[in-house]
């Protein structure tokens, strides 16, 4: 019995271990240098969850909605990470805001490679993932980091017994050190967010309506909140500056 | 008397519990025919104003797009004597099954967004 208590224990701890903030002097660096932030959406759909109350049970029924065409989110999402790492004394520019239409072209190509080659099952998250065509060309723009992002896809769950929806999904981010061709942090951040919905509005109503209004709203939200430090049903979180060693902790 | 108290105030809470179940979900539009999308006139727009996003956009070497909804949404789970699940979040979920084909509906446009094609279930 101790034994099984013990081991338990062992793994909650495990699964508690934090992701270590960057080294200080790449911080001070990267506060310094010129940053450029670079969001790529290698999901573009929605994805829907909804319980399903069977009396003695729940099922789960899921359907997606494909948002590639009519909505450029990567471009938009690149915008909003962008003006969180300036509120954070990063010299910031979005990557779709220096580079010409073709040049986003090519990028896009490689980007997608990048997405595959982190989600798919080599699952690479050392240097070998920054593509040299992409960091050269940052390089000749003048730049010294680079942020890259991607996410796991917008996730939209409806309970049962009427409890209210919930949005999540997780960025993973590196931070390329460009000059020295070498990542200085790397983390996935899960966001989660309760959803307040006008009663007798569906999933698909709510967020895709008005050209994905409701979609486009409820993401810049969930980034803006992610890079805030707060208290939740007595558990602080941490912003993401926090996290990645750009802000203070609050222990 | 009092014992029909006791069974209304177990009973009604369940009742409250039931009615409250029935919301409106994801919203999948699955009546397709009473759209009445006409080709050579209707837009890619006016499909998806009707029936919101597709579950699926595909390309044909001919540039014409595919759009292809599903008929339903897919049991992904089940599970009896337990509470609600909360699943992570799926890095890329899965491809619409053989019945979401089957009853579902596909749109083709041109390379102007016009509706050149439809295929829906039958009545």
């Amino acid at each position: 019995m101790s034994r099984l208590v013990v081991s338990s224990c062992a793994l909650l701890l495990a699964a508690c271990a934090t992701v270590s903030p960057m080294a200080p002097d790449s911080a001070r660096d990267m506060k310094t240098g010129k940053v450029v932030v670079a969001f790529f959406d290698g999901v573009e759909q929605i994805n829907y969850r909804e319980d399903v109350y069977l009396v003695l049970g729940v099922a789960q029924v899921a359907s997606n909605s494909v948002y590639g065409g009519f909505w450029d989110s990567s471009k938009e999402i690149s915008a909003m990470h962008t003006s969180e790492f300036a509120k954070l004394g990063v010299r910031a520019t979005s990557l779709y805001d220096i580079v010409t239409e073709s040049e986003r072209a090519e990028l896009a190509t490689i980007q997608k490679e990048m997405f595959s080659l982190y989600s798919g099952p080599t699952k690479v998250q050392d240097e070998s993932l920054l593509k040299s065509r992409f960091r050269d060309l940052l390089l000749g723009k003048g730049n010294d980091y680079l942020v890259w992002a991607t996410w796991s896809g917008y996730l939209f769950h409806i309970h049962t017994l009427g409890l209210p929806p919930h949005e999540a999904f997780t960025t993973t981010y590196w931070v390329f050190d460009l000059k020295g061709n070498r990542i200085v942090w790397t983390g996935s951040i899960g966001s989660r967010e309760r959803v307040e919905m006008r009663e007798g509005l569906s999933g698909k109503d709510f967020l895709e309506k008005d050209n994905l209004a409701g979609l486009k709203s409820r993401v810049a939200n969930m980034i803006k909140e992610r890079y805030k430090a707060r208290t939740g049903r007595g558990i602080y979180s941490n912003s993401v500056g926090q996290i990645m060693g750009l802000e203070v902790k609050n222990e | 008397m009092k014992l029909q108290a006791m069974v209304s105030v177990v009973i009604a809470p369940f009742f409250l519990i039931l009615v409250s179940c029935g919301g409106p979900g994801i919203g999948l539009k699955t009546d397709f025919q009473q759209a009445n999308f006409e080709v050579k006139k209707s837009t890619k727009h006016d499909v998806v104003r009707y029936l919101g996003l597709p579950q699926k956009i595909m390309k044909d070497p001919d540039g014409r797009e595919h759009y292809i909804y599903e008929g339903s949404t897919r049991l992904v789970s089940a599970c009896i004597g337990c509470g609600s699940t909360n699943m992570g979040v799926g890095l890329i979920p899965s491809y619409i099954n053989e019945t979401g084909v089957r009853n579902g509906a596909e749109y083709v446009f041109d390379e102007n967004g016009l509706l050149i094609a439809k295929f829906e279930p039958q009545k």
